[in-house]
């Protein structure tokens, strides 16, 4: 039953992963990744992350996707008489434009992650599974709590933690950078 | 925590120095060159107190450790900081005099990354750091994205979003494979990988792989590098052509020597292919060029192949002297590029005819590029032969000698290019006779510069053995 919910929700998220790219309405991207995102948070709930999941919903599809639309409905990108001129996004527009190689690098991926996935035999993806997941296992040990993953996050990805602050700090200062207005410098 | 805190002081005080930078600005803006100034006698200081600070050990869980690996790379990137600022402070109190303080916070927030990345060995933090070098990186190419000599197109913006680009999608393939590698290994750890991966983790490694070839600019993922080259502000250009290279090779040797050296055989017929291609396409591509920042940048793609040959004798000999190649590298290019930023700065532009009868100007300047440019081609006696020599030695000794033998026709090769850029300094008449004029904290940038190139030219024992005891921190035994 969880194997079918798995396949079924995995096969929705790359119909909605390839909608996002493939879709010629802003608005219509934009909604295929929430869709996406919610697909993703299903699979971490099927796997046994529920802390996870709901951070998915609450950080991505609530707070940034709601940012991304409020953007796009600002620009006011959907189609109309006042729309601005944009390339339109499509698959027509990857079959026009000189996307050879484009085409033929996605599709040299895509028989190396086939033919990994096909390789990968069931006794190394069990030999994986059986190995001490030194991170992982104190997450799911406490399933439906976050204290495994505060333990991690707070004890052995401290440092990573602390790291992130700080780039998030720079990324502030950088956009803030980038955005503001430049006034005429030699006045 | 405590108990390892004072493993990260230089880091800290790179980070406290970054935000005093920014509180000084918030609350007394200062228009002249004291930000600037300070920044980097600050700076200095942090440089003066690693030779103090006695920090060694490993963060438990081994998420970092500091050795002489990192102590050489914290080093490396410190002089790279302090000179990159020192290059940039005539500049930005010339052009952009109210908005000065952002940028040297900017470039400590990168600095600072680079060098707890020398440390990583947890995938986590590896990739935290890579981003919080990167993210400053990208905003400072487009900084002052609308002045430049009216002659010339306004490129930073789009130098900005070119690397911006490239370096968000080289992240995305960096997190793709490192999602396949971490869910097959079940752990974090860089080493985790052993012996006989299983298909899926080598598939992952190949996507980290050529995430960190485009930061690196290696040849196929060097697009970005000329067409930034050319449009971002050329005293970060200085910066950013080494300091990142730098981290980016420190981060492929502590994934491919460090921690997944127990099954080469599927990573060193890649390193090597990307060497060779990026000294094939560095040097040929490089010979065409007019504008002196993309000739720059393509020879950068060359010698990056260069340095990846080096790494791929896959010996502590030939980690040493990758590290020996990428400091004389540091030096040496921020040395050219200074000394185009100040010709070109007056002369109204970067191409071989702006910087025309340079050394009739300003024969200091003149000879101080055609040292550089020699040091770039690997003349003997400037610092850049040892580097190339040592190379090419130690690539022999690991058997690659097809790859050796066309890195020495390229070099020559090379040789043609950089003196195309001396030619014209020295052989061809510009429209102007009046000196250069260059501001205090410039000249004293080439002329640190200049001294580190030409001595270590001289005597390039304390460097190499330097690199050979930080090598040993990744690649024990010789």
């Amino acid at each position: 039953m969880a194997n079918a919910l798995f396949y079924l929700v995995a096969a929705l998220s790359v119909i909605a992963a390839a909608g996002v790219v493939l879709f010629r309405n802003p608005i219509s991207n934009v909604l295929s990744l929430l869709f996406a995102f919610f697909c993703l948070a299903t699979i971490y709930l099927l796997a046994g992350f529920q802390f996870l999941a709901a951070t998915q919903i609450l950080v991505y599809a609530g707070a940034i996707m709601v940012l991304f639309l409020f953007v796009i409905m600002l620009l006011n990108l959907a189609p109309g008489p006042n729309a601005p001129e944009l390339e339109r996004v499509g698959l027509a527009m990857f079959l026009r434009r000189k996307s050879g190689v484009t085409i033929v690098i996605a599709a040299a991926l895509l028989i190396l992650g086939t033919s990994a996935v096909l390789g990968t035999h069931d006794t190394a993806v069990q030999a994986a599974e059986a190995m001490p997941k030194k991170g992982l296992d104190a997450i799911t040990a406490t399933p439906g709590s976050s204290e495994g993953l505060a333990g991690e996050m707070f004890g052995r990805y401290l440092l990573p933690f602390e790291a992130i602050s700080m780039l998030l700090l720079a990324t502030a200062v950088a956009v803030v950078v980038l955005a503001k207005r430049s006034r005429p410098e030699n006045s | 925590m405590s108990a390892w805190l004072h493993l990260f002081t230089l880091e800290l005080a790179v980070v406290a120095i970054a935000l005093l930078v920014l509180l000084w600005d918030a609350f007394a803006p200062a228009a002249g060159r004291a930000v600037g100034w300070t920044t980097a006698l600050l700076l200095g200081g942090v440089f003066a107190a690693s030779f103090f600070v006695d920090g060694r050990g490993t963060v438990p869980h081994g998420v970092f450790v500091r050795d002489e690996w990192v102590v050489f790379h914290e080093r490396l990137f410190l002089a790279a900081g302090i000179l990159g600022v020192l290059g940039s402070i005539d500049w930005l109190a010339t052009r952009t005099p109210k908005r000065q303080a952002e940028y040297y916070a900017l470039l400590l927030f990168s600095l600072a990354g680079m060098m707890l990345l020398a440390g990583a060995r947890d995938w986590i933090l590896l990739v935290t750091c890579f981003e919080l070098m990167s993210m400053p990186l990208y905003v400072l190419c487009a900084y002052g994205k609308q002045d430049g000599p009216a002659s010339e197109p306004k490129l930073a913006a789009e130098a900005g979003l070119k690397l911006f680009i490239t370096g968000a999608a080289s992240s995305g393939l960096t997190l793709f494979g490192l999602a396949l590698v971490v869910g097959m290994t079940g752990t974090t750890h860089v080493g985790g990988i052993g012996a006989n991966p299983a298909p899926l983790t080598i598939v992952g490694m190949l996507f980290v792989l050529a995430g960190f070839g485009f930061k690196v600019g290696a040849v196929p993922f060097h697009m970005w590098v000329p067409d930034t080259y050319q449009g971002a502000p050329t005293p970060f250009v200085a910066f950013l052509s080494v300091a990142p290279k730098a981290a980016g090779l420190a981060t492929l040797a502590i994934v491919l020597l460090g921690g997944w050296s127990a099954d080469s055989s599927v990573w060193l017929p890649v390193l090597l292919v990307l060497a060779g291609a990026s000294m094939v396409v560095g040097n040929l591509f490089a010979l065409p060029q007019t504008d002196a920042r993309r000739l720059l940048g393509f020879s950068g793609v060359a010698q990056i192949g260069y340095a990846l040959l080096a790494l791929g004798a896959m010996s502590r000999g030939g980690l040493a002297m990758t590290l020996f190649f990428v400091a004389t590298y540091v030096f040496t290019n921020l040395g050219v590029f200074f000394v185009l930023h100040a010709a070109a700065e007056e002369g109204g532009g970067h191409s071989l005819a702006r910087i025309a009868g340079l050394s009739r100007r300003s024969p200091w300047l003149g000879g101080a590029l055609l040292v550089f440019l020699l040091s770039l081609a690997g003349i003997p006696f400037v610092a850049g032969f040892w580097a190339k020599l040592f190379v090419f030695m130690e690539a022999w000794n690991a058997g690659l000698v097809g790859l050796v033998v066309l890195g020495v026709a390229l070099a020559v090769i090379g040789l043609y290019y950089y003196l195309t850029v001396a030619r014209s300094t020295y052989m061809a008449d510009g429209d102007r006779t009046t000196p250069v004029p260059t501001g205090f904290a410039l000249r004293a940038a080439i002329l640190v510069c200049l001294i580190f190139v030409v001595g270590l030219g001289l005597w390039p024992r304390p460097l190499v053995e330097a690199a050979d005891r930080a090598a040993a921190g990744i690649v024990s035994g010789r």
